[in-house]
């Protein structure tokens, strides 16, 4: 290979990873600014909604608090049909309770006044404000569709910040300026590639770690990487993100029948376990609080008979996480997972998930994740504006290239990438038949696409 | 490697999994009562507890409370004494006919057990009966939950 041909195949490969840059940016962009914006405001969760809810959470100290039924007992008196799902004692002496039940097949949260077991207000859990902002940064409020359309723009975003390094990467110049720093004094041109190339190059690994921190969440990927780490026991313990709760059993064989003298009597609906009755709510937090559990936790009520009572808390800082499964008949507790139960990769994940949602540092971590997400913001409109001033008429102005299958540096690890994500894959095959069938075949389109 | 990993893996999580994480040893209680309850007559009561699958034996502090439906504060409560062979024994007589509960209440270092058991003595007044049907109803069924954090 002479060095001009050398040379040429530099610059193919160069034109392939740029426009492979400019069209997964180009539709991928209006995720980006979603994700982004979303995402900039579920940062501030504890701050909106400790205002929000002000009048709900707080409540005035006076003497002794009454026992969680009493709590529950006053959403039951007002609602007579409803099935309690969750218990929320409160963290402190400041702090009101919250019961969470179905009302007519709706989810609520009662707050209770834990001195007088007074119903403060209620609210209609689909009209919280940043759990929708959530259901929209992590599925477009579109259920399973989203969710996979969110994961596919995630993993093409890592796409995106491998090539955009690649085209950033300074192959001639020694300046800083327009590698590190912005060239501000020169035509607007400059200004507007250094603001995309600068900033990104610079969030590159911000955005790296919130995309795999937040692929966790996702429905295909996550759950899959999820499932495999929980099975080699490398990650999560089992029922935290995935995998079931142990059961509530009691050795009921061989056990002498009680008996229900009358012969005429409906078996009670609870006597499925020859007689035992769950433990009340009030043992249940009597048990919990004896094992030292974060004290913003709640406790999940069993959703059958064999079910457990499940106490999950999720605090600012990961090393506070427990979830523990306990008994409903026996009280026993037959699962505790705090952090330092999970394995390594479990406690990795872990960190980067309240990194990830701006908590674990404090304010500096939701500062940090705004900037993050503002200079998102900022690489999606300097990206723009790039096109839209180069764009020719009546084109959509891509950089010209070869295939990328002529390039086996290129092919290889698009393919390893296409496997790693599945959904990157699929997208891909897709690209290449619609390319294929009828981009090329379609003159006028070929002459858009060029 | 990662390919291999991926394409091959189950879907679901493996119920063993959870032996490779931190596990409790729950403690277990199995209940030996008589087939039928009178009043005023001795009911004989046994009470296995076993943790991982062994008799639990020698513990001095397992306790019986038992009350009457709607009487929990004048529950009785007695110390049940350790017999043989991880069972604990202890003997009563109750007074009246009526709904009951009895709760066993048992700990060892690494586990604790709160068992109550809903049990009729004699025969049932049709407004016990009724009592009964009510409270039924309000314990817990089927719920939907399971929402991630």
């Amino acid at each position: 290979m002479t060095q001009r041909e050398k040379k040429k195949g530099h610059a193919n490969i160069y034109q392939i990873v740029w426009r492979w840059h400019f069209y997964a940016g180009l539709i991928f962009a209006p995720f980006l600014i979603i994700l982004a914006v979303t995402g900039a405001i579920y940062l501030f969760k504890p701050q909106i909604e400790a205002n929000l809810y002000a009048d709900y959470y707080q409540v005035q100290e006076q003497g002794e608090k009454m026992a969680p039924s009493a709590h529950i007992e006053t959403v039951m008196l007002e609602y007579p049909d409803a099935e309690i799902t969750r218990y929320r004692p409160g963290e402190d002496s400041t702090r009101s309770a919250e019961v969470r039940a179905l009302v007519n097949g709706e989810s609520f949260t009662f707050f209770i006044n834990p001195y007088t077991s007074e119903l403060i207000g209620k609210i209609n859990d689909q009209h919280r404000l940043i759990d929708r902002v959530e259901e929209f940064h992590g599925e477009l409020m579109m259920g399973t569709i989203g969710d996979r359309i969110v994961e596919l723009a995630a993993c093409w975003t890592l796409i995106l910040v491998t090539t955009g390094l690649y085209i950033w990467f300074p192959r001639k110049r020694k300046d800083i300026f327009g590698v590190l720093l912005p060239r501000i004094r020169k035509n607007k041109r400059t200004l507007f590639r250094d603001m995309h190339a600068v900033t990104g190059f610079w969030l590159s690994i911000a955005i790296i770690f919130l995309v795999l921190s937040g692929l966790l969440w996702s429905g295909f990927w996550g759950t899959k990487v999820q499932t495999i780490l929980t099975n080699a026991g490398a990650g999560y313990p089992p029922s935290i993100w995935v995998g079931s709760a142990p059961e509530s059993g009691l050795q009921t064989k061989d056990i002498a029948d009680v008996p229900w003298s009358a012969q005429t009597m409906p078996v009670p609906s609870s006597d499925q376990h020859d007689g035992f009755i769950p433990i009340s709510i009030d043992e249940v937090v009597e048990i919990t609080d004896k094992e030292n559990i974060y004290p913003t936790y709640e406790v999940i009520y069993p959703s059958s008979p064999e079910g457990v009572y499940t106490i999950s808390v999720f605090p600012p800082k990961a090393r506070d996480e427990a979830t523990m499964h306990i008994d409903q008949y026996s009280g026993a507790i037959l699962a505790d997972y705090r952090f330092d139960n999970y394995k390594p990769l479990g406690k990795l994940m872990a960190w980067g998930i309240t990194v990830h949602k701006g908590q674990e540092y404090g304010l500096i971590n939701q500062i940090g994740g705004l900037l993050v997400c503002l200079g998102i913001i900022t690489l999606v409109i300097s990206g723009w504006i790039m096109w839209w001033k180069r764009k020719p008429k009546g084109q959509l102005g891509s950089p010209n290239s070869p295939s990328i299958l002529t390039k086996k540096r290129l092919t290889i690890p698009l393919l390893v990438f296409s496997v790693v994500f599945p959904l990157v894959g699929l997208s891909v095959i897709i690209v290449f038949l619609l390319d294929w069938l009828v981009f090329r075949r379609i003159p006028k389109l070929k002459r858009f696409f060029r | 490697m990662a390919v291999l990993l991926m394409a091959c893996s189950p879907n679901q999580v493996e119920e063993s999994s959870a032996e490779l994480y931190h596990t409790e040893i729950p403690l277990k209680a199995k209940f030996d009562l008589p087939s039928e309850v009178l009043p005023e007559q001795e009911m004989d009561m046994g009470f296995l507890l076993t943790q991982n699958g062994k008799p639990v034996e020698n513990l001095t502090n397992v306790k019986l409370r038992i009350w009457q439906d709607q009487h929990e504060d004048k529950a009785v409560e007695v110390i049940v004494p350790y017999a043989q062979d991880g069972w604990y024994r202890t003997n009563m007589t109750l007074e009246e006919d009526g709904i009951y509960y009895m709760q066993l209440v048992a700990n060892t270092e690494t586990s604790s057990i709160m068992p109550t058991k809903r049990f009729i003595a004699g025969e049932l007044t049709s407004e016990e009966l009724e009592q009964l049907e009510k409270s039924s109803k309000t314990e817990p069924e089927e719920h939907h939950h399971g929402e991630h954090h």
